[in-house]
């Protein structure tokens, strides 16, 4: 008898098994193949359990077993290294792409949404490194291969989406990046940030579009400029971003009127100092923003600071702006807005200096130590000399000068290189008008401060864009860092 | 000791016509005489297959047919019959153009069908000697049914090791030394494993652990005339090599 082969009595045939009884006294169920049909009572041999090939080839078995279970558990280490992402930043350039981060805003995965993004970046050589750096990275090398125009024609939207539990990175951070690093290449470009929810990710993925391109398209779906998404689809991000200008400058005459309904109700002088005190990139920067078009709604948030301050806390757009509170005086108008108030009450004559100074986070000493109460206002807002030095070039041609007043080395050039660009209208609109007239009707200010008033329009411009919860775009263009760093030094 | 079947007693009164020992017998058989059938097709068949039919027409016939004298057990002697019977079928069934399914019959197939008897009815001759074990097994069978056991469930209470084995063994032994206990499993028909437990100090958890197979080696053990099976389930013979 062979090795391993065991013989018994056949008990029984099912049409399953062969009952054997084994001659060591237990009753086996055999299998029984379609064929094979022995007698009651016949010897039959067969392998027992222990020698049949299953078990013959237990190191096979027990080998693709343990695979298997080092497969799962590796991917549960994997799935816990790389856990799903925490941030998505969508970048629009004209390279478009999805950047993805953890928790400690390290870039885990780049998404290409076309090809210019692949030609543009490795995404292998992005993985692990910081986003924000990923981010520079990205800036340089778009401006480097051309997609970032020197001459301020390019545009850089970004969204930021938390995928996860509200993290630390803010929209304002991005903003920041971004604009920092155009500054340090004397770039010009409209940089538009927003924050996002994952939900509209996913209807932009729906529609296949990049999420920039989504959001704009539904601003201009809310604002009825486009009723239909597939009139604009192929439209790239800039064009549509100038849809949203032009829109705004059909609503320039809208931001002109305030300043009279300010004047027609003498309980909300707020916006009179607001605009005053505001620099005159502020005031440019309204006149890319502002896209209601029910001017009984742009009045209250202009009359009514708080009002204004909640929407901004709101809106992500308008929290892009508040990026630069530190820096840009998008938000400095804002909150002037609500300072403004509060020192209108009190003493007109230091409210300038006092917001400026507030605004900067700086004590009111330094403030008041910045000269001419305008021209410190406008000083100590270095985000404010980014924003006004946008709006300055944009607003007019004599911003140079108070650029120089107000320290603004970080210049504005909006209009003079976008000719259709809204804020023209608007810069127009709002040095010519009211904002202006007002906030110096109501300070009486002399004519330096004058000047700087006229700078500050746009910081009341800016408190207009706060307000506008909708739009988070902001012209910049910057001269260099260099010139931004003194002011910060000068400032402190 | 428990009363088997006798088969021969049947077996005579059946050959004097008597229907009741012929239907007892045949019962006793039913076994054999599907498992027969199905050895002689070479495949599994059921009691509503035709082969099942002329099977049972041919054990009827070796009922009658069969003599004690003849030199052959009644068991081999019905296979023979059996078989023969089923060869017809199937030559006429061919002779129709009637094939079955499970069966196809070409020339090829009919010379090594007809080796594969002869063959077939050589090992017969060679384990004649083995009809009494086959008996045995349908007896013991047979009262397993009323213990409400076949044999397939019996794998599963079956001990894996010999030391197990032979600890049952000995349990076995224990209880057909108690009368009261033989009574009561011949009577009910059931293992009285708590009364086990306690004549004979056994841990009722291995009483039901085993039982099924207890119950086998016990009635193995009453019936002492099943030699050939004693044999396999004492373990005389140790099939692994």
């Amino acid at each position: 008898m062979k090795r391993g082969i065991c013989q018994g009595i056949v008990m029984k045939v099912t049409e399953q098994h062969i009952v054997i009884l084994g001659e060591s006294g237990a009753f086996h169920n055999l299998p029984r193949s379609r064929t094979e049909m022995p007698r009651i009572g016949q010897t039959y041999r067969y392998r027992p359990s222990s020698a049949n090939p299953l078990y013959k080839n237990k190191w096979l078995y027990s080998t693709a077993a343990s695979v298997f279970v080092l497969a799962i558990a590796l991917s549960v280490i994997f799935s816990s290294i790389h856990p799903k992402p925490y941030y998505m930043v969508a970048v629009d350039i004209n390279p478009s792409m999805e950047i993805y981060a953890d928790e400690r805003k390290r870039i885990t995965d780049i998404v290409h949404l076309n090809k210019d993004s692949e030609s543009l970046i490795n995404k292998t050589k992005y993985e692990g490194q910081d986003l924000m750096s990923g981010l520079e990275d990205i800036i340089v090398q778009s401006a480097a291969m051309g997609f970032i125009k020197a001459d301020g024609s390019s545009t850089i939207a970004a969204s930021m989406v938390h995928l996860q539990e509200k993290g630390e990175l803010t929209g304002e951070d991005i903003y920041q990046e971004i604009s920092n690093r155009l500054a340090e290449r004397q770039i010009t470009a409209r940089v538009v940030v927003s924050e996002e929810t994952e939900e509209t990710v996913q209807k932009a993925k729906q529609l296949a579009m990049s999420l920039n391109k989504y959001t704009l398209i539904k601003k201009l779906q809310q604002q009825g400029i486009i009723h239909e998404i597939d009139d604009i689809k192929d439209q790239s991000v800039p064009q549509l971003l100038n849809l949203l200008s032009k829109d705004k400058q059909q609503e320039g005459p809208l931001i002109e009127e305030l300043p009279d309904q300010d004047r027609n109700t003498e309980n909300k002088p707020v916006n009179t100092e607001a605009i005053e005190n505001k620099p005159a990139s502020d005031k440019e920067t309204i006149s890319e923003i502002p896209i209601k078009t029910d001017p009984s709604k742009e009045q209250p948030i202009q009359q009514n600071p708080e009002k204004s301050e909640k929407q901004t806390t709101t809106s992500r757009e308008a929290n892009v702006p508040n990026s630069e509170k530190s820096g840009t005086g998008i938000n400095n108008g804002l909150s002037k807005t609500g300072k403004n108030t509060e020192q209108k009450n009190g003493a007109p004559s230091h409210v300038n200096r006092n917001d400026a100074e507030d605004d900067s986070g700086q004590p009111e000493e330094q403030g008041a130590s910045a000269g001419t109460p305008n021209v410190g206002n406008a000083e100590d807002q270095p985000g404010n000399g980014i924003a006004n030095g946008s709006n300055g070039t944009a607003g007019s041609e004599t911003r140079p000068d108070k650029g120089n007043e107000a320290d603004s080395s970080v210049t504005v050039v909006e209009e003079g290189s976008e000719a259709d660009s809204s804020g023209t209208v608007a810069e127009e609109g709002s040095e010519e008008n009211s904002p202006g007239t007002v906030a110096e009707e109501g300070n009486e200010a002399e004519s330096p401060e004058t000047v700087a008033e006229e700078g500050s329009e746009a910081g009341s411009s800016g408190t207009g864009l706060a307000e506008e919860p909708s739009v988070p775009e902001a012209e910049v263009s910057i001269e260099s860092e260099q010139q931004l760093a003194p002011r910060g030094n000068n400032r402190r | 000791m428990t009363q088997a079947v006798d088969a021969e007693g049947l077996l005579k009164e059946a050959k004097l016509n008597n229907d009741a020992a012929r239907e007892s017998l045949i019962h006793h058989y039913k076994p054999f005489i599907i498992n027969t059938i199905g050895h002689i097709c070479k495949r599994f068949v059921t009691w509503s297959d035709e082969e099942a039919s002329i099977g049972l027409i041919a054990f009827n016939q070796a009922i009658a047919t069969y003599m004690p004298d003849g030199g052959r057990t009644f068991t081999s002697y019905v296979y023979l019959v059996m078989k023969r019977r089923i060869i017809d079928y199937y030559r006429k069934e061919k002779g129709d153009q009637l094939f079955s399914l499970d069966f196809h019959l070409d020339d090829d197939e009919v010379a090594a069908t007809s080796f594969e008897i002869k063959k077939s009815i050589e090992s017969y001759k060679d384990t004649a000697d083995h009809m009494e074990l086959v008996d045995e097994i349908l007896e013991l069978d047979g009262q397993l049914q009323q213990f409400g056991l076949s044999f397939e469930e019996l794998e599963e209470a079956s001990p894996k090791h010999r030391d197990t084995r032979l600890h049952l063994m000995e349990m076995a032994r224990s209880f057909i030394r108690s009368r009261d206990l033989v009574d009561s499993i011949l009577q009910k028909k059931k293992f009285p494993g708590t009364a086990f437990a306690q004549k004979c100090g056994y841990h009722i958890k291995t009483i039901e652990r085993y039982r099924k197979y207890l119950i086998t080696l016990v009635l193995i053990q009453l019936h002492p005339q099943w030699i050939h099976l004693a044999a396999f389930i004492q373990g005389n013979k140790e099939g692994v090599q």
